[in-house]
């Protein structure tokens, strides 16, 4: 499949909305947990990284997980405006990523009729942003808006779209933390990627979002960035535990970057799952071994989580995001600290700003065994 | 996308008609009551934890003829795409329940891991192992179409060798019976070729049901054949118009899923009945699912299909109008847009883009200045009937503001977002306002219309014999004071507010600006001495703009419209005098009325072009000839 040029990018965490605050709260490493207002948490600690001082919808009252993703399309698609020709609103398709859209308005009272559908974002994405083409809703849990720019590039490719905003969104779900808590994957303290006494994740809020054109939009050029490659992968075995040989995770990883037509030497950050959880990160820092090995050189990761912390269905366009804004800046910034870190990411989990020198891949591994690499690098 | 099928299995509720698509759509519609109880449909071990949703997509894809040894893939080549509308809320409810009083602990750590909706198929996955990736659609309505289409689109783009699509829907525990039904459709697919039994799929989305359902009729209109079937499941409520003209076994199923089209897909595939399927949600999604059992195109995409039904039509226009959209037939042409190749296939019908028109996208607003009153009401209407959002400035009290919220109630009404903001549009602190609250909103300005009419109609001298010594403060006579406020509200705020919309980068590509003039702009008139001034000023500032704007693809044209009964027309001195006069003399026999502006504003934002501009353009009948 072809290239997809990422003409402009959004976002919306903990550390503020836009894409710069982004880039600013990663440079300062400094996460913002906060606790969850919610009357019904009947003695569940409620600790998250909040987006706060999100600006309210003047002529609209939908969910937050709506409100989010309409913030942080708007701003990609305003960027996108200064780089390519307009598109007709047929040609554009919508992708919003989410766990659970708008199920927090469904979580203040349990009766008919429900305030808003429980999978609106996609369809206020495509409101703001004036998109008449697929507008799709999708929900592979933690991983689902790196799906989400898998399913757009196979747009793209297949001719259906010329554009595809792609959206993961995100923001606290009584029902969701619940539910973590009762599998014991909550940690009580930080969320804490590679953590040497890593305890559980602790969830954000967030929205990342990317504007997608394909090659009869716009044919990439030098200084772009662009999607290189992604692909998806299933463990078919454990509902809720990664594989843990890792092999469906590599295939996903290792099979992005043939696609991409890069070798591991190529790569010069790695974005990873890392969500502070005991398996995911004992399996990924293998793969983050590994990869140092294949390369000849310490290959620098950037653990967004633990400045964001797990923004579920968002995390992988909000590291997607991430990795454009990285590459944007020629940057690999320093990690927040976490305390100690497992043996085998100690050199790649660096607690310095690194330069970054080549392609950047964003992991993204759920729950129903979905595993998920993009491939983003500049143009040259 | 299209490819081809190759089995299909399926559980529906018990009794349900299998014999033709239709009579399956129809009998799919309503809840039947509990009928689903895993044991029934389940064999073995390890379900009975799983959400219903869950449980009734394993027993459909248990039931594929080929019992999962046939595959024509490696497990890293097959792939699984849930579609399901219903499954997430479905339980969340569940779990609301259980933890509304007991908080965490009221969850079993069993069924815990279910509040992830995307383990409705995980069980499958392990089945059959479909290691090249599992996606879970939930876009409302048409999550199975979106399933299908990702499917069809990973089998194009060789992302994969084989698929399997399961469509379900579970009956929703709170929602009225007849909103819900419940069961599942899990269907094989490979890649298609010719000859072979194909399923094609279009989809889109505008921003209204009503209009949705339009679209819809039109997309299904591409593909309607005399003798093929068709299935229309539509949100209850939704106009049903024109869909039983399309096919003559056409059924209309009122359904807030899409399970009754699920249903007939099986039925069609178990029966080799070819059938054509149209399903949209009640926020505007639509998708259209064309089943051929012998297809003769197979391998081939029908030239960009999806594309070409009505691109950017305004949709309430066409809601209104409820007639073919297009019915003139001249070839298609480029539409001036960059994308890929056209297709070979020909097109019976010129697009709105193949005219040289551009609908309403739906960030697309329209900024009326002096919304509430004249002109500027009717023109903030016109351009929410052709699908724009309104953002007016009015300036006024209680009247004004009832007026203002008719507007908002009507625009709303149509599914357009309006703002009515009252204040003063001469002022910097409100254009800078309504510039922030426009960015907020992600709004590009379309069109923008200056009717700000506040200028004091007073003579410049007094009658001969009655000079008042003096004459600034003479009551009666136009002060210093008036004449600038006069000039600033009626002819320098345009230039204002429109550099501030540029420099703030809020227009749309091929943007109009409107400014309103009479003939006074260059005829005497009692009293009229300081707005004819400002329109004459007024005339200038727009061909100022109109250079200035011309490189950013901003067109700036005055309208000199003729006598109108306006509210601001009756407060100048004489004005009944000159009514009565101009309807006798008008060459059409009557006044100009605000909707004739509006209809020339509408028309003129709608063609993508700024060819014309710094012009002065008459509506007014032809007034301006004879008087």
């Amino acid at each position: 499949m072809s290239l997809a040029t990422v003409s402009g990018v959004g976002a919306v965490s903990c550390v503020g909305i836009g894409a710069e605050a982004l880039w600013l709260g990663m440079g300062e490493a400094v996460a913002r947990i906060s606790d969850v207002k919610d009357p019904y948490l009947r003695g569940t600690s409620g600790q998250m990284y909040q987006a706060t001082d999100v600006p309210p919808d003047a002529t609209y009252r939908g969910g937050r997980a709506s409100r989010l993703a309409v913030l942080a399309a708007i701003e990609a698609t305003r960027e996108s405006r200064g780089y390519a020709p307009v598109v007709p609103a047929a040609r554009v398709g919508v992708v919003v990523g989410t766990g659970m859209g708008d199920a927090a308005a469904h979580e203040q009272e349990r009766h008919w009729p429900r305030p808003v559908p429980m999978y609106e974002p996609a369809a206020r994405v495509a409101r703001a942003v004036g998109a008449q083409g697929p507008v799709v809703s999708l929900s592979n849990a933690c991983a689902a808006s790196a799906y989400a720019i898998d399913m757009a590039r196979g747009m793209l490719a297949a001719g259906e779209c010329d554009r595809v905003v792609v959206v993961g969104a995100e923001v606290y779900s009584r029902i969701a933390l619940f539910c973590f808590e009762r599998i014991h994957a909550m940690d009580p303290r930080s969320c804490r990627p590679f953590a040497l006494d890593r305890a559980g994740t602790l969830f954000g809020e967030g929205a990342g979002a990317l504007v997608l054109d394909g090659s009869g939009v716009r044919e990439p050029r030098p200084g772009d960035i662009v999607v290189k490659s992604s692909m998806t992968s299933s463990d078919g075995g454990h509902p809720t535990a990664p594989d843990p040989t890792g092999v469906p995770a590599r295939r996903a990883f290792f099979g992005a970057l043939e696609r991409a037509g890069v070798d591991p030497g190529d790569i010069g950050a790695i974005l990873p799952h890392g969500t502070g959880t005991q398996l995911n990160d004992e399996v990924e820092a293998h793969l983050l071994k590994e990869m140092n090995g294949l390369a000849g050189r310490t290959v620098p990761a950037y653990c967004l989580k633990g400045l964001v912390g797990h923004t579920g269905g968002a995390a992988g366009a909000l590291a997607a995001v991430a990795g454009v804004l990285m590459s944007r800046h020629r940057t690999v910034p320093r990690n927040v600290d976490v305390g100690e870190l497992l043996p085998d990411v100690e050199e790649s989990v660096g607690a310095q700003d690194r330069e970054l020198t080549g392609d950047v891949v964003v992991n993204a591994y759920a729950f129903g065994g979905a595993n998920a690499s993009v491939v983003i690098g500049g143009v040259r | 996308m299209i490819g081809n099928v190759m089995e299909v299995g399926a559980v529906l509720p018990p009794g349900v008609s299998t014999g033709s698509p239709v009579d399956t759509a129809r009998e799919c519609a309503t809840d039947r009551g509990p009928w689903f109880t895993a044991a029934e449909y389940l064999t073995g071990r390890g379900y009975r934890q799983l959400p219903a949703a869950a449980q009734m997509a394993l027993a459909a894809t248990r039931r594929l003829p080929d019992a999962g040894d046939q595959s024509v893939a490696g497990a890293e080549g097959r792939g699984l795409w849930i579609g399901s509308s219903t499954a997430g809320a479905a339980v969340h409810d569940v779990l609301l329940d259980d933890s509304w009083d007991a908080g965490a602990e009221g969850i079993g750590p069993l069924s815990a891991p279910y509040f992830s909706v995307n383990l409705t198929g995980s069980r499958i996955a392990e089945e059959r192992q479909t290691l090249a990736g599992s996606v879970m659609c939930t876009t409302p309505s048409v999550a199975g179409v979106d399933a299908l289409a990702g499917a069809l689109t990973a089998l194009r783009t060789g992302q994969v060798d084989e698929a399997l699509v399961c469509l379900v829907e579970a009956a929703d525990g709170r929602a009225p019976a007849e909103a819900v039904a419940s069961g599942a459709v899990t269907i094989r697919l490979g890649p298609g070729g010719p000859g072979e039994r194909s399923l094609r799929v279009r989809r889109g989305y505008v921003p209204d049901v009503d209009a949705a359902a339009l679209v819809l009729r039109d997309a299904l209109a591409v593909s309607a054949e005399p003798g093929t079937p068709t299935v229309v499941a539509l949100p209850l409520g939704v106009p049903e118009t024109g869909f039983a003209a399309l096919a003559a076994d056409t059924v209309l199923v009122p359904t807030e899923t899409g399970l009754p089209a699920w249903a007939a897909l099986a039925t069609a595939i178990e029966t080799g009945t070819p059938v054509t399927l149209g399903v949209a949600s009640r926020l505007g999604h639509w998708g259209v699912i064309d089943y051929r059992p012998d297809s003769a195109d197979g391998g081939e995409e029908p030239a960009r299909a999806t594309q070409d039904v009505v691109p950017g039509t305004p949709p309430v226009a066409a809601a209104a109008s409820r007639a073919p959209l297009v019915t003139v037939a001249v070839p298609a042409g480029e539409g001036g847009v960059a994308h890929g190749e056209t297709g070979s296939t020909p097109t019976p019908s010129p697009t709105m883009s193949d005219l040289g028109w551009r609908g309403a996208a739906s960030d697309e607003w329209a900024l009326v200045l002096g919304a509430s009153s004249g002109f500027g009401e009717r023109t903030a209407l016109r351009l929410a009937e052709v699908g724009y959002n309104v953002y007016g400035v009015y300036f006024g009290a209680a009247q004004q503001d009832e007026a203002a919220a008719e507007v908002e109630r009507v625009v709303g009404a149509r599914g357009l977002r309006c703002v009515m903001r009252n204040a003063n549009a001469a002022s910097s602190t409100t254009r800078e306002e309504v510039r922030d609250e426009l960015g907020s909103l992600g709004a590009r300005v379309r069109t923008a219309v200056h009717s700000l009419a506040f200028g004091a109609l007073l003579p410049f001298v007094a009658p001969i014999g009655r000079a008042a010594t003096d004459t600034d403060t003479a009551p009666g006579l136009l002060s210093t004071r008036q004449m600038s406020s006069t000039m600033e509200v009626m002819a320098h705020s345009l230039v204002w507010w429109v550099r501030d919309l540029a420099a703030a980068d809020l227009f749309s590509p091929n943007a109009q600006v409107w400014a309103m003039t009479s003939a006074g702009d260059s005829r005497v008139a009692d009293s009229y001495g300081a707005v004819s001034a400002a329109k004459s000023a007024l005339l200038s500032h727009v061909r100022q703009l109109a250079v200035e704007l011309a490189p950013a693809g901003v067109a700036v044209n005055a309208i000199r419209a003729g006598v109108t009964m306006t509210p601001s027309f009756r407060k100048i001195p004489g004005s009944e005098a000159l009514a009565e006069h101009t309807a006798r003399v008008n060459p059409h026999g009557r006044l100009t009325r605000p909707e004739d502006v509006a209809d020339l504003v509408a028309l003129a934002t709608l063609w993508d072009s700024t060819w014309v501009t710094g012009s002065v353009i008459g509506a007014d009948g032809g007034e301006g000839l004879v008087t």
